[in-house]
């Protein structure tokens, strides 16, 4: 039997059938290429928002008064310019607080170095730790304008400045703090004229980075605080 | 020819398909990571706040305590018996908690902590000294001890607290205090008391705190007698702790010779002619008896919570005694201090007892280990009864990351108790 070879229609609905599929699936894939790069691009975007803000969340949970009311190491100021910075940006918003101290590093607790050895590579560690962002540096930095985050170990009294300096975020535009006593939102707190001295029930932290268009907020709960709805902090109105 | 030219086709389609797939599983690949990261942070939030819950659960249990504040504190309490050692679980929808409520008197406090009992801790001289000098005044320091010159003098400067401490790991700070001292069980026992003891001793974060508080009441429930309240009568003492008006005229009488009129150790009236001689008016020192206005005192030891290796490192206790107290203890603990008597009735012991023991608590500590999938948070609060509430002071994030077996809970139970909306 004489083999038959392909007609010109079979030829034809073929070409079609493999023209669609690879059109198709060309551009499908094309389409998922150019998705998954936007989709990275607003990841980039997401992700260093909330590594930003779960960095500043598990600062700001630490915030602790001292036990001993007139504890001169002790505070919760947060506001426009509570305290003055050598170089500061015009009606800064700053806060600045006393806290726990973070996690011990593992490798500082298995380490059998002397005690001077552990200060000298790690610096003093545990107890009350000063916290401080500030959108200037107080030292000398490689930027003028970013969000700085001082530590100070152990807190000293002195809440301008001190302890060692870094930067949290380096694309932060512009962030202002409100404060929450129990009742309603606050726009400044200052231990210092409260007696006794009491944290608020919460911060709500307003950010914006550089070249972007909108602000972006949330709010931490500062466990710490005793304020509730049944107990606000009523703190006087200068 | 023509199979050939089938088989071409079919190369072709197989590509095409395979360009397809692959597109697809990048873009599936991508999309998981960018799920499984916000899940990831997702969950250890989540597991954080579980956590915070279960502080807020054992809170309801220990309200008891604070409606009753003149009730022994013994083990047998609900809120000892919560969660059984961290062995069960509490659900609350996705999320879960394991916890254990512990006696923060059942430690020694480091605000009150004496050199005597310090000494008896596996700690070096250095280690002694430097810890007393960070927390008083002054700007002499002991022998190996450390003041503001040695501490402005480190690579890292900065100066000591000369006053309370603050948490537990400010003892990092002070001259000799590794972590490794503070986390580590220590081997080197110079110091210790207890070197001929083979079973294994616990790292000092594990024995000492802070705010261990307990309250000084009497056994009908009101606040002890102050025996250095200055306007005291020694009629008003016989009448009040129910001792023999002629014990009462001593004790007031040698009060009015100490410095300052005032006791600085209720030990001090034991050793008066006639009471440590008569039960009764023993009893009533031990029972009934105070040297300070406070119906809250601090850093007294519960002997119905304290192990013996914490009861051991007790100067006055020794080894054998701390045994004694722990295997004589009632299943609901001692009722009043007085009953130590049964274990010892020797005068310098009951000195230490009166002056470091007591059978209540009006602090403690939650450990707890909140779960959402894969992750975990350890947190351990500390909560003292103010005005008859159970309140958070501090809330602490565990150093570790095997919290459970440091803790040394219980195997993981099936039992889970699922917490709903009301």
């Amino acid at each position: 039997m004489r083999k038959r070879g392909l007609t010109l229609i079979e030829v034809m609905v073929v070409s079609v059938c493999m023209a669609i599929i690879i059109g198709a699936s060309s551009s499908a894939v094309f389409a998922a290429l150019q998705h998954t790069n936007k989709v990275k691009a607003s990841r980039v975007v997401y992700d260093r928002n909330a590594h930003f803000e779960d960095r500043l969340r598990s600062i700001l949970q630490n915030a602790y008064l001292s036990s001993v009311v007139t504890d001169p190491n002790s505070y919760f100021l947060g506001g426009q310019d509570v305290v003055e910075v050598p170089n500061g940006v015009n009606n800064e918003n700053q806060l600045v607080f006393s806290g726990l101290s973070q996690r011990i590093p593992s490798e500082l607790i298995e380490s059998t170095d002397d005690f001077e050895t552990l200060n000298e590579s790690y610096g003093p560690a545990g107890g009350l730790v000063e916290y401080s962002l500030s959108l200037s540096p107080v030292g000398n930095a490689p930027v003028d304008k970013a969000l700085f985050l001082r530590r100070q170990t152990p807190a000293d009294g002195d809440p301008a400045q001190g302890g060692l300096e870094s930067i949290l975020d380096p694309g932060i535009e512009s962030i202002s703090y409100e404060f929450y006593n129990g009742e309603s939102w606050d726009t400044s707190w200052d231990t210092t004229s409260l007696n006794p001295p009491r944290l608020p029930a919460a911060v709500r932290i307003t950010y914006r980075r550089v070249n972007d268009e909108v602000d972006h907020f949330f709010v931490v709960r500062l466990i710490h605080s005793d304020a509730t709805s049944d107990n606000p902090v009523l703190q006087e109105i200068q | 020819m023509m199979n050939r030219n089938r088989g071409l086709v079919m190369v072709v389609v197989l590509a095409a398909l395979a360009g397809i797939v692959a597109g697809v599983a990048i873009y599936a690949a991508n999309q998981n990571d960018s799920v499984k990261t916000s899940i990831n942070r997702n969950e250890q939030r989540r597991a954080r706040l579980a956590a915070e819950a279960g502080i807020q659960y054992a809170l309801t249990t220990l309200q008891t305590i604070a409606d009753a504040p003149q009730d022994p504190v013994a083990t047998d309490g609900d809120w000892a018996l919560l969660g059984a050692n961290g062995a069960d679980s509490f659900v609350l929808g996705t999320e879960s908690f394991r916890l254990q409520v512990i006696d923060n008197s059942s430690r020694l406090d480091l605000n009150t902590i004496s050199e005597a009992q310090l000494s008896n801790l596996p700690l070096t001289q250095e280690q002694i000294d430097s810890f007393l000098d960070w927390r008083e005044a002054g700007q002499n320091p002991r022998t190996e001890g450390a003041k503001d010159e040695y501490y402005n003098d480190l690579p890292k400067p900065y100066n000591s607290r000369e006053g309370r401490l603050q948490t537990v790991s400010e003892v990092l700070q002070i001259k000799g205090w590794t972590p490794d001292v503070l986390y580590n069980v220590q081997t080197n026992t110079v110091n210790s008391g207890r070197t001929n003891n083979n079973e294994p001793l616990s790292p000092i974060f594990d024995l000492v705190s802070l705010d261990c508080f307990s309250g000084a009441y009497n056994p009908d429930g009101n606040g002890k007698t102050n025996v250095n309240f200055a306007a005291l009568t020694a009629q008003q003492l016989a009448q009040n702790a129910q001792i023999p008006i002629q014990n009462a005229t001593t004790i007031i009488n040698s009060r009015n010779t100490q410095p300052n009129r005032q006791f600085a150790r209720l030990s001090q009236v034991l050793s008066l002619p006639g009471i440590g001689q008569n039960q009764q008016v023993l009893r009533s020192v031990l029972d009934r008896m105070t040297i300070s206005p406070a119906i809250r005192v601090q850093g007294f030891v519960n002997i119905n919570t304290a192990t013996a290796e914490i009861l051991g490192y007790i100067p006055g206790i020794t080894e054998d005694l701390a045994n004694q107290i722990v295997d004589s203890r009632p299943t609901d603990g001692y009722k009043q201090l007085s009953e130590i008597l049964t274990v010892s009735g020797d005068l310098t012991f009951l000195g230490t007892v009166v002056d470091t023991l007591t059978v209540t608590s009006q602090s403690f500590r939650i450990r707890v280990v909140g779960k959402a999938g894969a992750s975990t948070v350890g947190l351990e609060a500390i909560v003292t009864i103010n005005n008859s509430i159970p309140t958070v002071i501090r809330i602490e994030q565990a150093n570790f990351s095997n919290m459970p077996e440091r803790w040394t809970w219980a195997e993981e139970s099936n039992v889970t108790t699922l917490l709903e909306n009301e």
